[in-house]
């Protein structure tokens, strides 16, 4: 596993104004060292900041202190895969057109785009989709084209924001271990958000769990198991519970 | 597929089993004298008119062609260029702000006058043809046209915006690629309505001043009391305005078949 | 408990009868649908200063034709005055029938032209019509704003007939009046029709091109009474007409009163004029006599002179198809002009 870091955060802190220009904080002096090709799992609660904090990582926010450095120098929003919560598909375009939207911005040619497009989707076991348009296929298949986007862009930093909360345990499950072996074969560092920790446990090289008022990274976890990783062995539950004890003094 | 085709049997029946309930009703209270023969004419007379009026200029001075294709022609002309207008102004009052703080102050004044208060301005800047009454009927389309289009832009799921951001996408594509298309079902909640206005105001356009047209024919079946004319005119009306209705909504399905 | 409501309820239900009997079905009792116009003027001062005798009155006033026909067909008035248009079409229509004669509005159909339309190149060219300007060449092709089937459009037809052209000869826009005078004053049409008030804000330099007196024909102003009050209340419409034309001479030559009358009654209705304006108005068009009535209504029914000048314009109305030949075969068999209450008015006299 490599060691070298791929984005250092150093000192983030997020504070807004309400309607009542009463200033709430939402994050304390975040600071994290993301290893490159590491699979980090962010867990925490609903309200515990992790969108924004992701949005700051992602430089969809630029109004915050501190500092996120990239180790091959600045990076720009769309140097980053992106798969958002609720899929964020566009109803207008088929399943191909909307993971071609993305080299499509960036002007590559049609021919190339297109043998991407299919390689991603194949990937994600999606081939002979092409022509659907989103609103005919299930939650988990528009999730599964959400990620092919991600990955088409080919960037080495992918960032998922709870991906699989609105899919069903079983759906769930399964997309969980389809990226994993997506990431296994396409290997970059994935910054993932949850606040399932079985979800988190079964995912990580390593778990941060964000929480407090406002909130902080309160622990960090390194599941010591090979993968794929059961869901019923002793070491899992051990680790589950003594992430569940802590989630609950952090809310 | 065949539940496909009985379904489709089935509402087309239920239709016509409602239009036949209808005008057995009107020709019954005829008949029984509740409605009175002297003030209002039963289905058979108005289709007796109708079909006299396909082939006779009398008694208003046109047959029901000409004052059919008048109509339409206006109408459709308004409303062309109601959309054409209306749709790009919304849709850019909706995205760029500066757009819309130059533009909504005066589109708010505008909206609530009645199209008819518009006619003694109307004539002595655009006279008495065709121009002058398309003005009237534009200005009731395209109200609609430029408030869905300027809602849909301002709906648009600020997750897609973030997406394209994370795809290097500026302002302008981001309205094009994004806001425009996510608008679409929108801009035709718009059309629709701005066609319905379209028909329904040419009635009033046509009292600016006619020689023909469908709200002209209606106006002189008042004058010679004629109620067969009067509701002959209100039907092919009513009935055009539900076939063009019916084919914009064919046409959306073809566009746009993503919406539900 | 049972008794009382039965009591109560009945009491309630002939309440609520004799209200509605009221006015309009009482043998003594009339409805007027009147005009706000010169020739709704004694109709008015007699409700307001209680003049008529006999009988009770009530009046519903109409500004148009159109919704006065309407409410006729309700049955929602049954002795009136209105333009010879609408007479004829509550004629085909509801039975309405024509008693007798109001105020001559001949002078009031007037058709303007621009001081450099070509139509005032030729004067005289129809015979016996000196100021009828224009001829059928000059008039023909021309877009004349005026208001369908209206008195002004019937006088246009005769100013057509006597240039030897047909209505399809001209272009009409038909367009609300004070629309068109601003439109003609805009620019638009070659010719337009008008009449007072509104023609007295014609543009000085406009020309009388044609008119209702330049034609040398008649159109009157006509009254009117339904079919059903002619068969229930005959003596009481009688009394009515009697009257209405006693009021007529009284109050013809207080030229002050009628004026002022007038404007009260225009502006009541929603009609903006002024004094000066009302004034012309009904100097210009003065309120019939009964004598006139006489000599109009003398002869057979159905040959009278009233019958020539009203069936003159039927016809018009057949040639132009607004009406049916069978239509105006059902006018002449009912008896649309009905000289019967004049022909014993003369007598009793």
């Amino acid at each position: 596993m490599e060691n070298r870091t791929k984005i250092s955060i150093s000192h983030v802190s997020k504070s807004f104004e309400d309607k009542k220009q009463v200033r709430h904080q939402v994050l304390d002096d975040i600071n994290i060292e993301v290893k490159e090709n590491e699979f980090l799992v962010l867990l925490g609660a609903g309200k515990s900041g992790k969108s924004v904090l992701l949005d700051i990582i992602t430089g969809l926010d630029t109004d915050y202190e501190g500092k996120v450095e990239f180790s091959d120098g600045s990076r720009s929003t769309k140097d980053i895969g992106i798969v958002f919560q609720k899929y964020a598909l566009f109803p207008w375009k088929t399943v191909m057109e909307n993971v071609e939207m993305n080299q499509k911005f960036r002007g590559m040619g049609k021919q190339e785009r297109k043998e991407k497009a299919e390689k991603y989707l194949k990937l994600v076991g999606l081939s002979g989709f092409e022509n659907h348009y989103p609103n005919q296929i299930s939650g988990g298949m528009k999730q599964r084209v959400a990620i092919a986007r991600a990955f088409a862009g080919e960037s080495d930093i992918m960032v998922m924001d709870e991906p699989f909360g609105a899919l069903d345990a079983q759906t769930r499950y399964q997309m969980e271990e389809e990226l994993l072996k997506i990431w296994e074969e396409a290997k970059r560092t994935v910054i993932f958000v949850t606040n399932n920790i079985e979800e988190a446990v079964y995912l990580g090289d390593r778990i941060l769990l964000l929480g407090g008022s406002p909130s902080t990274i309160a622990k960090e976890y390194v599941p010591d198991m090979e993968r794929p990783r059961k869901y019923t062995h002793p070491d899992f539950l051990e680790l589950r519970n003594r992430i569940a004890g802590d989630f609950e003094l952090v809310l | 597929m065949k539940s496909g085709k009985k379904k489709l049997i089935r509402k087309i029946l239920l239709g016509c089993v409602g239009v036949g309930i209808f005008l057995g009703v009107w020709q019954l209270l005829m008949s029984m004298g509740v409605i009175s023969e002297r003030t209002m004419s039963t289905p058979g007379q108005v289709l007796e008119t109708f079909i006299y009026k396909l082939r006779s200029a009398d008694p208003d001075g046109a047959t029901l062609q000409e004052h059919f294709l008048s109509s339409f022609k206006l109408a459709m002309i308004g409303f062309i260029t109601a959309m054409v207008i209306g749709i790009p102004m919304g849709l850019v009052m909706g995205y760029f702000k500066a757009a819309r703080l130059l533009l909504n102050p005066m589109f708010e004044v505008i909206r609530p006058i009645p199209p008819i208060a518009w006619i003694p301005i109307v004539i002595l800047f655009l006279g008495i043809g065709m121009p002058a009454k398309v003005f009237i009927v534009f200005v009731a389309a395209f109200v609609p046209c430029v408030i869905n289009s300027y809602t849909g832009v301002k709906l648009t799921n600020p997750v897609y915006i973030n997406v394209a951001k994370t795809m290097g996408a500026g302002h302008f594509r981001i309205f094009t690629k994004i806001c425009i298309p996510s608008a679409i079902p929108m801009v035709f909640t718009g059309i629709r309505l701005s066609l319905g206005a379209s028909w329904s105001t040419l009635v009033a356009a046509e009292m600016l001043a006619s020689t023909n047209g469908l709200g002209y024919m209606i106006q002189m079946g008042r004058t010679i009391i004629r109620p067969d004319i009067i509701v002959v005119g209100m039907l092919v009306i009513g009935c055009t305005g539900a076939l063009l209705s019916f084919v914009l909504g064919r046409i959306e399905r073809h566009i746009a078949p993503w919406r539900k | 408990m049972k008794k009382r409501l039965i009591c109560a309820l009945t009491c309630l239900s002939m309440l609520i009868l004799t209200a509605c009997g009221g006015s309009g079905s009482a043998e003594n009792s009339l409805v007027i649908g009147n005009q706000p116009y010169t020739q709704g003027i004694p109709i008015y001062i007699a409700e307001e200063e209680g003049l008529y005798e006999g009988f009770s009155t009530e009046s519903l006033m109409f500004v148009s034709g159109n919704t006065q026909n309407e409410a006729l067909g309700a049955d929602e008035w049954e002795v009136g005055v209105t333009g010879l248009p609408p007479a004829i079409f509550g004629g085909v229509s509801y039975g309405l029938k024509i008693i007798g004669f109001s105020v001559d509005d001949t002078v009031s159909p007037r058709f303007y032209v621009r001081p450099d339309s070509d139509i005032l190149t030729v004067q005289g060219a129809v015979e016996g019509c000196p100021d009828i300007y224009g001829d059928a060449d000059t008039w023909r092709g021309k877009q004349i704003l005026c208001p369908t089937a209206t008195s002004s459009h019937l006088m246009l037809a005769v100013v057509l007939e006597k240039l030897g052209l047909s209505e399809s000869d001209v272009e009409i826009v038909h367009m609300d009046p004070s629309q068109a005078l601003t439109a003609f004053k805009a620019g638009e049409g070659d010719v337009l029709a008008c009449w007072p008030p509104i023609a007295y804000g014609v543009d000085e330099d406009w020309v009388l091109a044609a008119s209702g007196v330049a034609t040398g024909e008649q159109i009157p102003i006509v009254v009117v009474a339904s079919e059903k009050a002619l068969s229930e209340k005959r003596d009481t419409v009688k009394a009515w007409l009697k009257q209405y034309y006693q009021h007529c001479e009284e109050m013809k030559d207080d030229t002050d009163k009628l004026s002022e009358t007038l404007e009260t009654m225009e502006i009541d209705n929603g009609l903006t004029v002024s004094a000066e304006e009302t004034r012309m108005i009904v100097e210009e068009r003065p309120l019939p006599t009964f004598a006139e009535q006489a000599e109009l209504f003398t002869g057979e029914p159905g040959q009278t002179k009233a019958d020539e000048i009203v069936m003159k314009y039927v016809d018009i109305f057949v040639q132009e198809g607004r009406i049916s030949e069978s239509d105006k075969e059902k006018l002449i068999s009912e008896g649309f002009i009905d000289n019967s209450l004049i022909t014993e008015l003369m007598e009793e006299q």
